[in-house]
């Protein structure tokens, strides 16, 4: 398979997609939790396979504390996602989630539902992230169910859920913040090498109908 | 139409898009890649008759670029274009003064519509 290249202005129309799709996952979290998502400008990077582990390590700060949601898409944009959430960020979820802020951290049962909390919001965000860009591409995606991963987010971690496929990826990544809760997490979304050739068809495409 | 139009955002594409909308209307388009350069633009004038504004950009955002302009310009009405189109956003950005938000991706009918009412607004 040849090597891929892509122009600037490839990256910046994929980078304008993830602006998009990260807004979607925004707006579709407020509606869950009702609070205010603060998105900050989306980071994109092509690397080889054996760089990714060490790129999202080095963009969380204590990876010790992190818990993980991992998600498999599948089409013809396909890939995994990541959120990554500080593990002492889940009685904070939890309590908006249930909108109960009187709920603490207590035993296993609050364990058990800080679990599912994170998990059903990698669900909202994951789905509504990569659904926006695969419609905006014109492709439809399919999921594999989420799973949740207690920390340490190392290198064997990330690396373990990460398809190979073929000799790049391209990473996306964002942060959002909940306002007043001063709750963040981390998204990473990586594609390899098969899915990063049509997505710089479609977006080669895209780009023709901006121009005509 | 008649009118001057700058179209405010970091992505080229979208600034792209934003003027593939825009050219059919015969305004006068210009562009900007960030807050800071949409501020130094109308600085040295002369002033447009419509912004349209990105929210998530690098360095200065789009929040922090309307409520500059609205200070500045307030007789100068901003379009706000974004994909964050939370309810909270959408009033915060007003409350800011925004004449409109419009989401991302822009949508040729909502584009066209929200010009021509505000261009028309302006000149009545």
């Amino acid at each position: 398979m040849p090597v891929i290249e892509f122009s600037e202005l490839e990256l910046d129309a994929l980078k304008e997609m993830m602006n998009i799709g990260f807004g979607q996952a925004a707006v579709a979290l407020s509606e869950v939790i009702d609070m205010h998502v603060i998105l900050n400008v989306p980071k994109i990077a092509k690397l080889a396979p054996e760089e990714i582990a060490s790129f999202v390590r080095g963009e969380i700060e204590d990876p010790t504390g992190f818990s993980m949601v991992e998600q498999f898409f599948l089409g013809r944009f396909n890939g995994t996602s990541f959120l990554l959430l500080p593990e002492s960020e889940g009685e904070k979820l939890v309590q908006l989630f249930t909108n109960d802020p009187t709920i603490e951290r207590s035993g296993l049962a609050l364990d058990s539902l800080e679990q599912e909390t994170i998990v059903e919001l990698g669900n909202i965000i994951i789905g509504a992230c990569v659904g926006k860009i695969a419609e905006l591409l014109k492709d439809v995606v399919t999921y594999q169910p989420p799973r949740f991963f207690l920390g340490p987010v190392d290198d064997a971690l990330i690396s373990q859920q990460i398809r190979s496929s073929g000799g790049l990826a391209l990473v996306f990544k964002t942060v959002f913040h909940f306002e007043a809760e001063d709750v963040y997490g981390l998204l990473f979304l990586v594609t390899g090498e098969d899915s990063a050739f049509w997505l710089k068809k479609a977006v080669d495409e895209m780009l023709v109908g901006i121009a005509t | 139409m008649i009118g001057n139009v700058v179209i405010v955002d970091d992505s080229l594409v979208a600034r792209l898009s934003l003027k593939s909308i825009l050219k059919e209307t015969g305004l006068s388009l210009s562009e900007a890649g960030s807050g800071e350069a949409v501020l130094e633009k109308l600085k040295a004038g002369p002033s447009p008759d419509l912004v349209f504004l990105d929210l998530t950009m690098p360095g200065m955002g789009g929040i922090e670029t309307l409520r500059a302009i609205t200070a500045g310009y307030p007789a100068l009405p901003v379009v706000v274009v974004t994909a964050d189109i939370q309810s909270r956003t959408v009033d915060m950005v007003k409350e800011l003064g925004a004449a409109a938000v419009v989401r991302k991706p822009a949508d040729k009918a909502d584009i066209l519509s929200v010009v021509g009412s505000l261009l028309e607004k302006g000149r009545a």
